[in-house]
């Protein structure tokens, strides 16, 4: 009785084996020759449009498509642009609505490291001060999120840009105010600290 | 390589000038480099082939950056090993530590001297050539356990241990498993075994009776052992062993350990091609030709080797066009039917016209010119040397992938395991299918 069963044992190990290999290759099969490939290609994968730019970089399957869904392997594959990969509240680079600013200084006071330099004029017609200059110095930024908790008026934020590799830290100070704006906001205040009342019946 | 010696010295002059011997020592230096620097490219490319199979099987691409398809990445990694630093312990013992790599090396390169790449392409035509096989592969033992040794580590150490342990254990069913093929084949010469396979896929030892089918799983598990490949890559076990015998190796000595392991793949898996699956016999010919015998109109339009050949290399192309045009269909209606976005292949009919066309040009050359008519001379080179290559190299790489494939799949056994599965089971096994291989040849006679 006792050999019986070690031999039964014996062939079951040897079946069970098998069909398990067997179960194990078959999936792995299925994903490397019939699913798309979850790899996003990621300097060639335009991160804005999702499009890749390399054409030799295709997302190719070695098999065609219409196998995939005969032999039900999995479809999922995020197709649109990678910002959407990145969470909703990943802290990117800091970005600032000059719409909305009304140079306060909030933001560069809290600022624990001086990342942050603003100036602002007085314009009519425009609560607080209109920025003219706003630099960040995104080399020396932390990303702590002080500034953004702290402006009242939600102009500064932080949006889901991350690529800000560059080979001259230099670049990475930059003013979020274009010189055309500001060079237009130093007439426009200039004008009003001179010629008021020119400034006013022009307004009229 | 012995004929080519005497015929070149036979016929060319400048060989009879300088004498017999300097001639063989030409011919064998010559026949080195080939086959050493075969052996270096496929370790290269199996590298590849493994990195790709593996993100293929990970739902990821593998490398695809390196030259087209990522196909230059080996080269690259190899100019990466050359430049690192090469570190030999202190304690090490440093002769030993040199020279381990170049023994695991020398046991595989020495197995290429006998594996052919068509039916006149082979370094020597031993008469023992499957014994030579299991004699070179045992060889690398030695190199792994002076690895081992010569680090001076105790991880290495026991790496080696494992490797002695492994290989000679498996060496065993493995050699049962050849032992049924040589019983069959009545011969150990590599071409004898393959030419007794002639004829058509049936005629390969694999379909030969069931206990040769077993035979071959047997022989395809335990040369896996063989080559430490996982499941059975205990001596390198990375999570109980660090890496295992090449823990203490870097730069290019560390490369050549990859070389020779990577190299090893398509060495055993020529040995399965070798032993069971026809070795370089085109598939198909053998049933068409017996269509033929038959009387069916097919087989007799088809019969004939220079045909057969002819027809085999234009079908190459042509299914390549084929398939090229089939996808770009499948890919346009894709588009149509926005599953996906735009792209620049489209289908274009032309593709396949130009695939039909091609077939059509083939199949009339391959049915209308005989063997000695136009071009005779390019019908010899395609069917004595070109055709037979593909096909044997073909079906090494059908073989090689599976063992690709196993390795991203199986998880590594444990030591009693893999001890266990040796001795109580493929052992066993071995003889049952020796045995009954001798019962059923009496059996058919």
């Amino acid at each position: 009785m006792n050999a019986i069963r070690g031999i039964a044992g014996y062939c079951r190990n040897i079946y069970e084996s098998v069909t398990t290999i067997a179960t194990g290759m078959w999936i792995t099969f299925k994903t490397a020759f019939f699913e798309r490939k979850v790899t996003i290609q990621y300097p060639s994968h335009d991160p804005v449009s999702g499009r890749n730019r390399d054409e030799d970089l295709q997302d190719r399957c070695p098999f065609p498509a219409p196998f995939e869904r005969l032999l039900g392997a999995s479809q999922r594959r995020y197709r649109g642009p990678l910002a959407g990969m990145v969470s909703e509240r990943y802290r990117g680079l800091l970005g600032h609505d000059e719409l909305k600013c009304i140079s306060c200084l909030l933001c560069a006071r809290t600022c624990p490291i001086d990342v942050i330099t603003v100036k602002g004029v007085r314009i009519e017609g425009r609560k607080g001060r209109a920025p003219i200059t706003y630099v960040v110095d995104y080399a020396k930024c932390m990303f702590c999120g002080l500034c953004v908790e702290v402006c009242p008026t939600g102009a500064v934020f932080f949006t889901r840009q991350f690529e800000a590799s560059t080979y001259d830290y230099h670049t990475l100070i930059r003013d979020l105010i274009s010189p055309e704006l500001r060079h237009e906001r130093l007439q426009l205040a200039a004008a009003e600290a001179g010629e008021k009342p020119a400034d006013q019946k022009g307004n009229v | 390589m012995e004929e080519l010696v005497h015929n070149l010295y036979r016929e060319v002059p400048f060989f009879q000038w300088i004498g017999f011997v300097p001639t063989a020592v030409l011919v064998m230096l010559a026949c080195g480099l080939l086959v050493l620097n075969f052996f270096g490219l496929m370790g290269g490319l199996y590298t590849f082939f493994e990195r790709k199979v593996a993100g293929w099987t990970n739902s990821r691409r593998g490398p695809n950056r390196v030259g087209p398809y990522g196909l230059v990445q080996f080269i690259a990694d190899g100019v990466k090993l050359i430049l690192k630093e090469d570190i030999i312990p202190a304690e090490a013992d440093k002769n030993y530590f040199r020279f381990a790599p170049y023994l695991l090396l020398l046991g595989t390169a020495l197995s290429f001297v006998v594996i052919p790449f068509g039916p006149i392409l082979i370094i020597s035509d031993l008469n023992v050539g499957v014994l030579y096989l299991l004699a070179t592969g045992a060889l690398s033992v030695v190199g792994l356990i002076m690895a081992g040794w010569a680090s001076n580590n105790k991880w290495s150490l026991l790496g080696g241990m494992r490797s002695a342990a492994q290989i000679v254990s498996y060496e065993i069913p493995m050699a049962l498993a050849i032992m049924v093929v040589v019983l069959l084949a009545g011969t150990m010469s590599v071409q004898g075994i393959i030419r007794h396979q002639e004829g058509g896929v049936l005629n390969w030892f694999l379909f030969s009776s069931p206990f040769t089918f077993l035979a071959f799983l047997l022989y395809f598990i335990s040369s896996i052992a063989e080559i430490n490949r996982t499941p059975f890559d205990l001596p390198e076990a990375e999570s109980e062993l660090v890496a295992g015998y090449n823990v203490e190796y870097s730069g290019m000595r560390f490369g050549v350990f990859f070389a020779a392991e990577f190299s090893n793949i398509y060495v055993i898996s020529a040995v399965a091609v070798i032993c069971f699956l026809g070795g370089w016999h085109v598939p198909l010919v053998g049933e068409v030709a017996e269509l033929g015998n038959r009387g069916h109109a097919l087989g007799r339009l088809l019969a004939g080797p220079p045909a057969m050949v002819l027809f085999l290399l234009a079908a190459l192309p042509m299914s390549y066009l084929a398939w090229k045009a089939l996808r770009a269909f499948v890919l346009d209606v894709r588009c149509k039917r926005r599953l996906m976005p735009n792209r620049l292949v489209r289908f274009n009919s032309e593709l396949l016209v130009l695939g039909l066309l091609f077939a059509a040009i083939a199949s009339v050359l391959a049915l209308h010119v005989p063997a000695r008519g136009l071009l005779p001379n390019l019908y010899h080179l395609g069917f004595a040397y070109v055709l037979p290559f593909l096909v044997f190299f073909g079906k090494s790489m059908a073989v090689s992938f599976v063992v690709l494939w196993l390795r991203w799949t199986v998880p590594r056994l444990r030591v009693d395991q893999m001890m266990l599965v040796c001795w109580k089971y493929l052992i066993p096994m071995g003889f049952f299918c020796f045995i009954g291989q001798g019962f059923w040849s009496w059996l058919w006679s």
